[in-house]
């Protein structure tokens, strides 16, 4: 929003008593940067990391009994980045790099506790992802946070892979990321911004997204053939995770249930529940359309993107998926269809009838 | 219709603003919590019934017809026995024949209209598809996509409706993605040709939204741009790593068309496209040094490094210009 719009929208508060005196001036961080722009810093870390990575590996040939060189290494790097990722005032250059070289510390230093435990991947996925908490916790730039959240993210999801249990590692992986991006754009919507400050709730939110992209368009590519068989035991989870669209739809609709009115809450609720169980085996397009949901209801445009993109990855996932019958997917997607186009309709006589 | 109704996806997004304004001073301490709340309930009873219903209200018939388009395409593939060839192939021409009329009843001017004859235009390509595995033909050669493409063509100009559009584009781009991987051997030039025909799509698109108000939004331009640049990163990435006959024109073309999208995004001030076609330069400059340092001059590790240094560069000059563009084009 520019400043004239800013300070309109402060008159209008001032004149029905709610503020009092001239709108409060905002810090210059990066909090105000373009969403394109920190796209752009961020896309340009993922390239710049693996090639650090590539040179440190080549240059010091490193291995498994250097441990101790290589955890030197990873905090030097960690240490000497942080203090300029907490200057706002820091040049593009110097961010960036401090940027990619902070994240090469936070995954060399991972890598070292992990050697230093016998070349355990469990506590080295664990190390990095308390380490990644740390420093997003601690560093001040937007795409900072964004990435170590990723680390975080994709850590919590190698642990769930290695433990595999009760269920498959890959669904389990998947239930986790979907709670977790609910949870997050959810407190990105009620949280007060002063106890859950958006500079930091909206990195984690987005990080966790694109982890859940990522597992939605390549967790079916990882179960092997067999794996049908184990579908007795993810069918909890999977349950589990198509209920974030009715959780969704409850968290959405009870704090404007006197404006919606309680007929049209309760139908609203009854098919988030109905598309929910409908779809329950494929639990990708009940959680697109929750995001899809969330993005509605905070008007972000880019994230209803995310999420038509997220529901057509399901889509098609579904239709390669072997354990329903072609036959019985066309139904499933037909009765979807009428519900959807009888919210439709329903919205739109509502919308009339008011307007008449 | 209510004066307010006039742009729902604006009104929204104008919400959105203000609602993101409001937490900003709160959570620099420009407001208190009560202040915030009331600041956040004023917002929400000032406008005309809530933004988001509207929105709701338009996703939902969309998503509908996608459904709706998806279980037909299942059914079909689904080759159900208990049904014979004829019966499946009037079936659905009465499907399709109910969604045509549907269209046509509604009128093009409303948005049921539109998405019944997306819904059609879905249906047909399904029909196709029916005949081809009836008479084997085959249901995915690039005769069947150029066939849907050509005979949506006289709807597509009828609708004269992004959504319409964005299928048309989708699936003229199959069929030459089909016909292409039939013909030429030099992936690198498919992607350029790829992406010529999506640049050229972006520019009968954009020339068409100045007569129709309907095709005048930025997004369906945007979305072909994106995916010639998507092409063109392909394209150049392929000929630099794997390098053919072609490829002494094709990486080159790549980065001078990359250059030109990005030229044309500032022009319009499209700061989402300037940050993409930048990614895209990027990416494929970064290809090219790296083939530099890593294959020609084989400088190992060194040649990680400068690398590294390459990209971070490049990425901090982008995001730099970018950030002027950004600030200039706000006070400007």
């Amino acid at each position: 929003m520019d400043e004239g719009r800013a300070s309109g929208l402060w008159q209008r508060l001032r004149a029905a008593g709610v503020v009092h005196g001239d709108p409060p001036l905002l810090p210059e961080d990066d909090g105000g940067t373009p969403w394109p722009v920190r796209w752009l810093a961020g896309a340009g870390a993922w390239i710049a990391v693996p090639a650090l990575l590539a040179f440190m590996a080549l240059a010091f040939r490193w291995k498994p009994d250097d441990w101790a060189a290589l955890l030197v290494s990873g905090l030097l790097l960690t240490g000497a980045s942080l203090p300029v990722l907490r200057l706002a005032a820091a040049g593009e250059f110097v961010r960036q790099s401090a940027t990619v070289a902070n994240l090469c510390g936070l995954l060399v230093t991972g890598t070292a506790i992990g050697w230093a435990a016998d070349d355990n991947s469990r506590v080295m996925a664990l190390a990095t992802a308390l380490l990644g908490a740390t420093l997003f916790v601690l560093s001040r730039s937007w795409v900072h946070r964004f990435l170590c959240a990723n680390a975080v993210a994709a850590c919590l999801v190698w642990l769930m892979l290695e433990v595999g249990r009760p269920a498959p590692g890959t669904s389990m992986a998947l239930l986790l990321m979907v709670w977790l991006t609910v949870a997050a754009w959810l407190l990105r919507l009620y949280g007060d911004p002063a106890t859950w400050p958006r500079r930091m709730i909206e990195p984690a939110a987005w990080a966790f997204t694109v982890v859940l992209l990522v597992l939605a368009w390549f967790l079916p590519l990882l179960d092997l053939p067999g794996r049908t068989q184990e579908f007795a035991s993810v069918r909890g989870v999977h349950l589990a995770a198509a209920s974030a669209l009715p959780v969704v739809a409850v968290a959405l609709i009870l704090p404007h249930c006197r404006a919606i009115g309680a007929t049209a809450s309760a139908g609203l609720l009854l098919t988030a529940l109905l598309l929910a169980w409908l779809w329950r085996w494929v639990p990708g397009a009940p959680v697109a359309l929750a995001l899809l949901l969330l993005a509605v209801a905070m008007g972000a445009t880019v994230l209803m993107l995310v999420a038509i993109a997220f529901f057509a990855v399901a889509l098609a996932h579904y239709y390669w998926q072997l354990t329903d019958s072609l036959l019985a997917k066309s139904l499933s997607l037909a009765i979807g269809g009428t519900i959807i186009l009888a919210v439709h309709l329903v919205l739109r006589a509502r919308r009339r009838r008011e307007g008449t | 219709m209510r004066p307010m109704d006039a742009n729902p996806w604006k009104r929204w997004r104008m919400q959105a603003v203000q609602l993101d304004r409001l937490a900003r001073w709160r959570e620099n301490g420009g407001l208190d919590v009560d202040a915030w709340q009331r600041a956040r309930a004023l917002l929400a009873e000032d406008h005309a019934g809530p933004p988001w219903r509207d929105v709701l209200e338009r996703l939902s018939l969309w998503l509908a017809v996608v459904l709706l388009g998806a279980a037909a395409i299942c059914f079909i593939a689904a080759n159900w026995d208990a049904l014979d060839r004829f019966t499946r192939l009037a079936g659905l021409q009465a499907v399709l024949a109910a969604a045509a009329v549907a269209a046509s009843r509604l009128g093009l001017e409303r948005g049921a209209g539109q998405a019944a004859l997306l819904l059609a235009g879905l249906l047909l390509g399904g029909l196709l598809a029916l005949v081809g595995q009836t008479w084997q033909t085959g249901a995915d050669t690039w005769q069947l996509f150029a066939a849907w493409a050509g005979l949506l063509l006289p709807w597509l100009l009828l609708a004269a409706h992004p959504g319409m559009s964005l299928l048309w584009a989708t699936v003229a781009n199959l069929a030459l993605w089909l016909f292409l991987d039939e013909r030429l051997s030099a992936m690198d030039l498919l992607w350029l040709l790829l992406a010529l025909f999506n640049l050229a799509l972006a520019g009968v698109w954009e020339t068409a939204g100045r007569r129709l108000p309907a095709l005048s939004g930025r997004t369906g331009p945007r979305m072909l741009l994106v995916s010639a640049l998507f092409a063109l990163t392909c394209g150049g990435m392929l000929g630099v790593m794997d390098p053919g006959p072609t490829s002494g024109t094709v990486v080159p073309a790549c980065l001078l068309l990359s250059v030109a999208v990005a030229a044309w995004a500032r022009h319009r001030r499209d700061l989402p496209l300037l940050a993409v076609a930048a990614l895209a330069l990027v990416a494929t400059l970064t290809t090219l040094l790296g083939r530099l340092f890593l294959v020609a001059l084989d400088l190992g590790a060194f040649g990680f490094l400068l690398l590294t240094l390459a990209v971070l560069a490049q990425v901090a000059f982008a995001s730099r210009s970018l950030l002027h563009l950004s600030r200039t084009w706000k006070h400007g």
